[in-house]
């Protein structure tokens, strides 16, 4: 009944409507709306990670090591909480280089070297070669149990010869759906929308087509979780499968956290992983679904791994079944063929889902970042540089997804049936794990270099090789058997699973050890010890601080025609043109003849969508007229930025006087204040001072109108009074106009030589009448010679007379005596004049020089002159250099009197000169 | 701001979170021949605690996708702008 025919045209019916899907989903997103802008749609899609490995695999798998199947889906969980930091962090950087695979990825980080793209190429698709065989071997050996319904085949096929083989019509059969289904055009972006809805609509199949199964035979063929765990316990074998560590553990404990780590790599550097996550990401808040999403998915497939497995061991007892096929013969062998079949095509869904999304990441790296930089080297391929690109890059693809799977066939012959599907797997993982030293360091740490990157990659693949992949040609006797037990040539420390006499470790663990560890060290000594040039120092800023934009290190020039045309052989004209119309509309640009080094940018960013960076580097190099960054560029930078530095020291300077203006001006305010203070009091004090006398020449000049019979004597006296307060008045007013012209520096001073001696006697004539009046006796001593200084006649006068003047006011009333003298003090003229009056209190020898003040209690006594005297007379000496200042002996003495003396500069005449 | 570092905090916690409780030695615990109500001790104690570390995750990105949390989605196109 499930004859061959049914089963063929079941698989091409599912192809079919695969095949539909991916064109409505690429018709769509012509459209402009697309079906996988859907985090759901994303995460789903994501669960091409579950392949034929998880749908037959982990069965098998389970068989054997119970619960040790489960770290494979442990490790992506735990990978994916680090996504938002990690996987983030990677879409960003692709999408701003317009990164088109994991190869590129490597390549651009490291200078766009092309060597280490076909490095990261070769690497990956060694590695992954055994990965497809095994999807091969699970459809194949699924395909061959099914035609064999209802009979269970028990034991293994032999393969025939080739042209009899199934696998390798099936690996045709695939390889020409992959080619149909994923290189039917160019994308510039490399984004395949299509395939990537397919491929959610597989993950759905599969894990319906799983629970299916599972679902079957725990609740039909057993009654629930509990009956069936309860009979398995009735097996002595599978009690040590659900344990873990120790002697007795199905697996050891470090064996399963390595198989956790690998796992963990393997979600993020696996290139369809990469492909689905990175390159066809549509929106990175995507991610946030399938952080959980995905894990769950995860969960839910595996749920029934486990009773699937011991389900079929206790059913087939004899392990006359494959172990990795229960899950098809568990409902084969209760004749459900509506189940059977839809396990079939669940497993032909997880199968294929990851050959498509694995061979054209693949035939993209291969096509981007090995065959077109070694084209674009060879001369042949410049000479006929018009032919239409677009095609033959096609074509290349085509081919290699043929190489791919006729590769994963050969594997298949080769290796495949001495392992399970699993350890087939395994050595896949391991060899995409070398990718995490120089990508994890190249996107976190700056100082990673290219022959770091190089070197460790080789160091870890080779390791891999040795370690991994040719002991699994040996087990299937394709080398000699001798080169496992005994190692090569009979070696013993070489011998490939335990290396260096290294046991204790799972073959997996071991190689994963020796070869990371190789890695590693080669990645970080040979990064340490080297040097980056400017292009890999960019790059590794660029993508280290994927935030910051980057500066435009290269310089270019060239024709936009030419650019327009390289553009239009590797993208399309159509597509050339739009992209070329679209720069210009963005910049407003018109009619552009020369491209600056911003549009040679933007067209080498498109072309690397098309053939990967370094191949876009390689094009673009050979019709630009590009420089790399030249040492005038980098001191312009240099320069740029020690401007900056100067600029922001000349603020500082700025900031620092500004400190200081704002310093001065604040002692200058206060100063101000000061003098406001003091302006304040002079005018209160100066009214105060005027309106004195005003008050009695008011008063008198009242009693004079108001008593006209006054007698003569009395009206003479009370005219007199009015007539000396007029005049003191006056003098008020004259000494205070003269004040304030001295202080604004308004006032006129007449210079010129003068004879000091002379203005003594000048000043003495002037008051001898008041002297003799008042009956003082004077004493006089002059000098014999002149006393020259520059000084103005009359101020000087003012001076003089203002002290003899209070000499004879404050002399003793009866027996007055005043003594004036006149010394040479050095180069200076000293004119003392003394009275023998009570002389100045202590507290008022300062006082005194202040405007409006007197000595004494004004309180009570009778103010005897304007108070302006002293301070006019301190400010004359000042101005002509001198000092004038008090003395005063002891004031408790009556008699003692004081001196006030003041000193003058000697004038630099032609005669002292010439005495000096 | 202050949002987004402490997100990937949040995730780096679940990771040792989940690391610590998938290996070595917490997981020796629950290697036994035992059983809860009828499921194996390992068995039962793996996925629960799998779905815990998804119930966590699912709590987590969420939260951070709410359309009142602008800080995953918003700043990356702040700087592209710059």
């Amino acid at each position: 009944m499930l004859q061959g025919w049914v089963i063929v045209l079941a698989s091409f019916i599912y192809l079919g409507v695969l095949f539909a899907i991916a064109y409505y989903g690429d018709k769509r997103a012509d459209a402009g709306t697309s079906i996988i802008n859907n985090s759901t749609v994303y995460a789903l899609s994501l669960a091409v990670y579950a392949t034929s490995w998880t749908f037959f695999g982990s069965v098998g798998r389970a068989a054997a090591n119970g619960i040790g199947f489960l770290p494979i889906y442990l490790g992506p969980t735990l990978m994916i909480a680090l996504w938002w930091m990690v996987l983030r962090k990677i879409i960003r950087i692709t999408k701003a280089n317009r990164i088109t695979s994991i190869a590129d990825f490597i390549a651009s980080r490291y200078g766009k070297s092309a060597l280490l793209g076909g490095l990261v190429t070769i690497i990956a698709v060694v590695g992954i070669v055994p990965y497809i065989a095994l999807q091969l071997k699970a459809v194949s050996a699924s395909f061959t149990v099914l035609l064999h319904y209802p009979q269970i085949m028990t034991g293994r096929i032999e393969a025939g010869p080739i042209w009899s083989d199934t696998t390798l019509y099936i690996a045709l059969l695939l390889a020409t759906f992959t080619i149909l289904f994923g290189t039917r055009h160019l994308d510039v972006a490399e984004r395949h929308e299509g395939m990537v809805a397919a491929i959610a609509f597989e993950s759905i199949v599969k894990l319906v087509a799983f629970l299916a199964v599972g679902i079957f035979v725990t609740f039909s063929m057993y009654d629930g979780f509990g009956d069936l765990f309860k009979q398995a316990q009735l097996v002595p074998q599978l009690q040590k499968l659900l344990t873990v560590g120790g002697d007795t553990g199905s697996i050891a404990f470090g064996s399963w956290a390595s198989l956790i780590l690998l796992s963990m790599l393997s979600l993020l550097f696996l290139p369809r992983q990469f492909q689905i996550a990175v390159i066809e990401n549509i929106n990175e808040k995507h991610l946030n679904r399938a952080i959980w999403l995905l894990p769950l998915y995860l969960l839910i497939i595996n749920i029934f791994v486990l009773p699937i497995a011991f389900g079929g061991i206790m059913h087939f007892p004899d392990g006359s079944v494959d172990a990795d096929m229960f899950v098809l013969a568990l409902p084969m062998l209760t004749h459900e063929q509506g189940l059977t079949l839809l396990v079939f095509i669940g497993g032909l869904s997880a199968a294929t889902g990851m050959i498509i999304v694995e061979s054209i990441a693949l035939s993209t790296m291969i096509c981007n970042d090995l065959v077109m930089p070694l084209l674009l080297r060879s001369p042949s391929f410049h000479r006929n540089r018009h032919a239409d690109l677009n095609k033959f890059l096609l074509n290349i693809r085509r081919g290699a997804i043929v190489l791919l799977m006729m590769l994963g066939y050969a594997y298949f012959r080769l290796a495949g049936e001495a392992y399970a599907l699993v350890s087939i797997g395994l050595i896949s993982f391991a060899a995409v794990a070398q990718f995490a030293p120089a990508m994890l360091g190249g996107i976190y740490w700056k100082n990673g270099t290219l022959n770091g990157a190089l070197s460790g990659l080789c160091m870890g693949f080779l390791l891999w090789l040795y370690t991994l992949l040719l002991p699994s040609f040996a087990q299937s006797g394709w080398l000699p058997e001798s080169f496992i037990t005994l190692g090569p040539f009979g070696i013993e420390w070489l011998k490939p699973r335990q290396l260096f006499g290294l046991t204790g470790l799972d073959q997996v663990s071991h190689s994963l050890f020796w070869s990371l560890l190789a890695n590693i060290g080669a990645y970080v000594g040979v990064s340490l010890t080297g040097h980056q040039n400017a292009a890999e120092k960019a790059q590794a800023i660029l993508f280290v601080d994927a935030r910051a934009h980057g500066t435009l290190l290269w310089r270019g020039s060239a024709p936009v025609a030419v650019l327009a045309d390289l553009l239009r052989r590797f993208l399309g004209a159509a597509r050339a043109e739009e992209l070329v119309a679209q720069y210009s509309r963005q910049r407003g640009i018109k009619n552009l003849a020369m491209a600056d080094a911003e549009l040679v940018n933007f067209a080498e960013i498109q072309l690397a969508g098309a053939i990967g960076a370094a191949s876009a580097r390689a094009m673009i190099a050979s019709v630009v007229d590009e420089e790399p960054l030249g040492l005038e560029e980098v001191m312009a930078i240099l320069n740029e930025t020690s401007q900056v530095i100067a600029y922001s020291r000349q603020l500082e300077q700025k900031s620092r006087e500004l400190e200081l203006a704002s310093a001065e001006l604040q002692a200058a305010n206060a100063r101000l204040t000061e003098l406001d203070h003091l302006k304040d009091n002079f005018l209160s004090t100066i009214t105060h001072e005027l309106r004195t006398p005003l008050t009695s020449i008011r008063a008198f000049s009242e009693i004079l109108r108001d008593n006209p019979e006054l007698a003569a004597a009395r009206r003479s006296e009370y005219l007199d009074i009015v007539i000396k307060e007029s005049e003191r008045l006056t003098r008020l007013i004259n000494d205070v106009l003269d004040l304030a012209k001295i202080d604004s520096g308004s006032a006129e001073w007449h210079a010129r030589a003068l004879d000091l001696k002379q203005v003594v006697i000048d000043s003495l004539n002037a008051t001898s009448q008041l002297l003799q009046d008042k009956g003082i006796d004077l004493t006089l001593e002059l000098p014999q010679q002149p006393a020259p200084i520059v000084a103005d006649h009359d101020r000087l006068m003012q001076v003089m007379l203002n002290l003899l003047s209070n000499a004879v006011k404050f002399c003793d009333p009866v027996h007055g005596k005043i003594r004036v003298s006149l010394t040479a003090l050095g180069d200076t003229w000293q004119v003392a004049v003394h009275d023998n009056g009570h002389g100045v209190r202590e507290e008022d020898r300062q006082l005194i020089f202040d405007r409006f003040r007197q000595g004494g209690d004004t309180l009570t006594g009778k103010p005897k002159g304007t108070g302006l005297g002293l301070p006019i007379s301190r400010e004359i000496i000042h101005h002509f250099g001198g000092r004038l200042w008090v003395q005063s002996e002891s004031p408790s003495e009556p008699g003692a009197g004081a001196t006030f003396a003041f000193t003058l500069p000697l004038a630099a005449t032609s005669e002292t000169q010439h005495v000096a | 701001m202050l949002q987004r570092p402490l997100t990937g905090q949040r995730f780096a916690a679940i990771f040792i979170l989940g690391w610590l409780l998938f290996n070595y030695p917490l997981l020796a615990l629950f290697s036994g021949a035992r059983t809860w109500f009828g499921i194996p001790v390992l068995y039962a104690y793996l996925f629960a605690a799998w779905a815990l570390i998804i119930g966590l995750l699912a709590y987590l990105a969420e939260k951070s996708s709410s359309p009142d949390h602008h800080a995953s989605g918003e700043a990356p196109t702040l700087t592209e702008k710059v």
